[in-house]
């Protein structure tokens, strides 16, 4: 039985231009490490400065352990927050802004320079101390953002995009450091960004988010192999969206071709949409029946493999495979595609 | 929790507010009232609602000062423009090191006070003054020039100390504006007149503007460079208004500020009116 | 290439000849003060003399107590100012950030700056009247309270211009660091637009102690400040005194420049 930390109920907020939360309910396990995931203007940020006490909700409860926080002002609340651009005192050095929060709480000077210097160990940012913000890289930065938050000791932190900023490969190594720390501290994250993969590198669970509601809550590969919705499966991966006529349990109908589906929870007759993975499609030269299409374009890409099938409803399919298995299609080929049942995912059109 | 916030903003803003309502608020009510009620000439007024402040106002004596105080205001501001915009262009072209140590010594003389600067132009030119020896001595001129008591030296002198209010902002609108566009505009085949006209006026219009506002509004009442430079004989209305204190028609003076307002008033519409920002007029 | 070296110099030429027309008054005034000339008008270099700053640091004609006057009215002017001026950009930056600027709020930021927009002779005429009306006497206090009223607006668009340069992530971080309102000013606010405080306070003593036109109105018979009594001295003719004191208030300008740009300089070393 995992233990709720953090529960949103219902949270609307309203800027006076329109809803930006709708409804947003949420529970938040002690020690995961939850992704809020969506398009910017989503909702994801207002979300997490609800939780922080920022921003009153219009309407809803936040809860922390168990207790009502929604009336706490920020500085009551045990939540912390590393902001998406650092948010660093520039006129405090790193061992001022890492302690500011344990000398508002009445530490004592030593025990606060202890636990600053343990916290820049812990970082690999030993001897930094006198350092100014200003004299640090945004990797250094970073780290300074994220040991002024934990070495609070939250029951939960909040990262707003906390590798926006960052170059491609330092966010890479970022990233693995992150999990590994929230791992090592036990922590729940409560982690918020755009992009996709981070969110399914990093993640115990992801909330994807549109238009100020959750569209899909679940685990990176409940996300990935099963969405339950087009916006999931197109935000997440590259997809290719079929549009198809359920024909039973078992089966789909696309350009008159009858494919074997998961379709569970369909009725017949309706028109749902199949959410078919770019890696997961196969093709063959077409010798027998099945669904066919003719290849349009092929692409080297280094690793792997881009071609381009057009279907005879004129849809043009994409189908990424590794460029070592090679095969001989060309260009103008009439080939059959097919792929495992199990891999592709039934949903609704919107 | 927010509502208790907003109130506390207006908490901090109250003292500021109620002094300006006082200070400048109700002063300018009340010169404009004053300007519509009967003098005593004993720096007071009766009750009595006229007209007749402004009527004097059209007497040829007064109408003959205010306009010369605008056109002495105006000339000084097309000369301001012609001098300072060109120093604050070029001023924003150099590096950055001498752009600091020229703006350290544009501000500097304006810590010394303005009259003592006037004075100091009062020395150099009089009669016997050390420009008129200098141009004597190189033997250009027999006879020393007469250069104190002329409207062109008191619009000089306006120009002096107005000056850096044409620089700041024609020097602020040149910095911001991005090299690359002069470049692009060359690179695309124009003349350096051409891209001056069609991209480094347009994009530092803003300054330029500023700076004739700021400009032009004190240049109508500095009255003592009328003192200094001009003797005593040219008087603007600036002199005109400042000898209330002898004249002792307070209404009257009264109505010639309102005059005075209406016309700043009717600059800052135009002002507006061109794309003017009230934000370009803070050059501290 | 003679064109284009031509080219190269019109810019330092033209800026240093401006330079020139800003200083030479200045220059003059100062050489004439060592100028040991005994004429009623003495316009003519005869010899160097430091009898002038003796005169001038005895205090035979009164310039120290007119200077004690400006600094006493500067003090004030500036303490005044800075306290309105600072406290109400801070209650209208909060509420710009808000995004709900309203119209009352607009209207007293108005307000406060049009000092900046009208000439001075006519805030002056207006001061006195209302002041003569009110029954406030001239002098200290009058012009203290019109120095006042024309400074705020710069102490306010200084300190509102770097209020609104502040992120605001800094003050929320503070907050969810566990600082309540009042930490939040002392530790984050208040240390970041120090600054710009100072900066407007500085720029209140110099435009308070520069100011001739509006004290022109309401100094009263006993209030002499320095700009009057220089005014009521070059007036007329050439005061050596005048130039001696013109000096070393150029002197202590460029000292305190210096001062404040070193200054400057070391915090941004610090900061780099």
């Amino acid at each position: 039985m995992m233990e709720t930390i953090l529960a949103l109920d219902g949270i609307k907020k309203d800027f006076g231009e329109g809803d930006i939360l709708k409804e947003i309910s949420l529970q938040v396990y002690k020690g995961e490490f939850i992704t809020l995931l969506g398009p910017s203007g989503c909702g994801k940020t207002t979300t997490l400065r609800v939780i922080a006490g920022l921003e009153e909700p219009t309407a809803g409860r936040v809860s922390l352990m168990g207790k009502d926080v929604t009336d706490l002002p920020p500085d009551k609340r045990s939540v912390n927050t590393v902001f998406q651009n650092y948010a660093l005192f520039p006129h405090m050095n790193v061992e001022k802004n890492i302690g500011y929060g344990l000398r508002l709480r009445g530490v004592k000077r030593a025990d606060i320079k202890k636990k600053v210097d343990d916290m820049l160990e812990m970082l690999q940012l030993p001897g930094y101390q006198k350092r100014m913000p200003s004299q640090l890289s945004g990797g250094q930065r970073q780290r300074v953002a994220i040991a002024r938050a934990i070495v609070l000791e939250p029951c939960v932190l909040l990262l707003d995009e906390p590798l926006g900023a960052l170059d491609l490969q330092l966010r890479r190594q970022m990233q693995e450091e992150l999990k590994k720390l929230q791992k090592h501290l036990g922590m729940t994250f409560v982690y918020i960004t755009h992009d996709q993969e981070e969110a399914l590198n990093m993640s115990d669970r992801i909330a994807v988010m549109r238009e100020g509601r959750i569209e899909q809550l679940g685990t990176p590969e409940d996300i990935y192999e099963r969405p339950a919705t087009v916006f999931t499966a197109g935000f997440i991966g590259q997809t290719n969206l079929i549009a198809c006529a359920v024909l039973d349990t078992a089966a789909v109908q696309i350009c008159g071709v009858r494919v074997p589906a998961c379709a569970d929870g369909f009725s017949a007759g309706e028109q749902a949409v199949l959410s078919l993975r770019t890696e997961r499609v196969r093709y063959a030269p077409a010798l027998q029946g099945g669904l066919t299409g003719i290849v349009r374009e092929r692409h080297y890409a280094g690793g792997t493999r881009r071609t381009v099938i057009r279907l005879s409803s004129g849809q043009d399919i994409l189908a990424v495979s590794q460029s070592e298995g090679s095969d001989d299609a060309r260009e103008g080929d009439c080939v059959a595609i097919h792929w495992k049942p199990d891999h592709a995912a039934l949903v609704r059109g919107n | 929790m927010k509502k208790r916030d907003a109130r506390k903003d207006y908490i901090l803003m109250a003292p500021m507010a109620l002094w300006a309502i006082v200070f400048v608020g109700l002063s300018m009510v009340y010169i404009i009232a004053v300007s519509f009620l009967k003098s005593n000439n004993a720096m007071g007024f009766t009750y009595q609602v006229t007209g007749e402040n402004y009527a004097k106002l059209l007497n040829p004596t007064y109408l003959r000062i205010l306009l010369s105080s605008l056109s002495q205001a105006l000339c000084a501001t097309v000369c301001c423009l012609a001098v300072g915009y060109p120093f604050g262009y070029l001023m924003a072209r150099t590096k950055k090191k001498t752009r600091s140590v020229l703006m350290i010594l544009l501000m500097a003389p304006f810590w010394t006070n303005a009259l003592i600067r006037i004075y100091g132009w009062r020395i150099l030119l009089m009669a016997d003054g050390p420009i008129n020896l200098v141009l004597t001595k190189l033997g250009w001129i027999q006879e020393p020039l007469k250069m104190l008591y002329q409207e062109g030296t008191v619009i000089f002198g306006l120009v002096y100390a107005l000056i850096p209010f044409m620089i700041l902002p024609s020097y602020t609108a040149a910095e911001k504006l991005d090299r690359s566009l002069i470049d692009a505009s060359r690179d695309l085949g124009a003349r350096p007149w051409q891209s001056f006209i069609t991209i480094i006026l347009p994009l530092t219009t803003s300054g330029i503007l500023a700076g004739c506002l700021l400009v032009f509004i004190p240049a109508i009442g500095l009255f003592f460079i009328n003192d200094l430079l001009g003797g005593g004989k040219l008087i603007n209305v600036g002199n005109l208004i400042k000898d209330v204190q002898k004249t002792r028609d307070l209404p009257l003076m009264a109505a010639l500020g309102v005059v005075l307002l209406a016309v700043v008033g009717l600059l800052l519409y135009v002002y507006q009116k061109l794309g003017g920002k009230s934000s370009d007029l803070n050059v501290f | 290439m003679r064109k284009k070296r031509l080219k190269k110099s019109v810019s330092p030429v033209y800026l240093s000849l401006v330079l020139v027309f800003l200083y030479l008054p200045v220059l003059v005034v100062v050489v004439f003060s060592f100028n040991d000339n005994p004429a009623r008008n003495p316009t003519v270099f005869t010899g160097f003399t430091l009898e002038w700053y003796r005169d001038l640091f005895k205090n035979t004609r009164g310039y120290w107590d007119a200077l004690a006057v400006s600094l006493e009215l500067a003090f004030w002017s500036c303490a005044l100012s800075v306290i309105i001026g600072t406290i109400g950009a801070v209650g209208m930056a909060r509420r710009m950030t808000e995004g709900r600027a309203n119209f009352a709020a607009r209207a007293a930021e108005m307000m406060t700056t049009l000092p900046i927009l009208i000439p001075e002779i006519i805030l002056g005429l207006a001061f006195m009247s209302m002041f003569y009306f009110a029954g406030i006497p001239m002098g200290m206090t009058a012009l203290v309270l019109s120095h006042t009223t024309f400074c705020v607006p710069y102490v306010f668009i200084i300190v509102k211009g770097r209020m609104a340069g502040l992120d605001p992530a800094l003050s929320e971080a503070a907050r969810d660091l566990g600082a309540n309102e009042r930490r939040v000013f002392t530790d984050i606010i208040l240390p970041l637009i120090r600054p710009a405080i100072i900066s407007g306070a500085v720029l209140a003593v110099a435009m308070s102690l520069d100011d001739f036109i509006i004290s022109v109105f309401l100094s009263g018979a006993y209030t002499v400040t320095l700009p009057l009594k220089i005014y009521s001295s070059v007036r007329t003719g050439v005061s050596p005194q005048i130039n001696a004191l013109c000096s070393v208030m150029l002197a202590i300008a460029f000292l305190i420049v210096g001062i404040s740009k070193l200054a400057g300089r070391k915090r941004n070393a610090d900061k780099a």
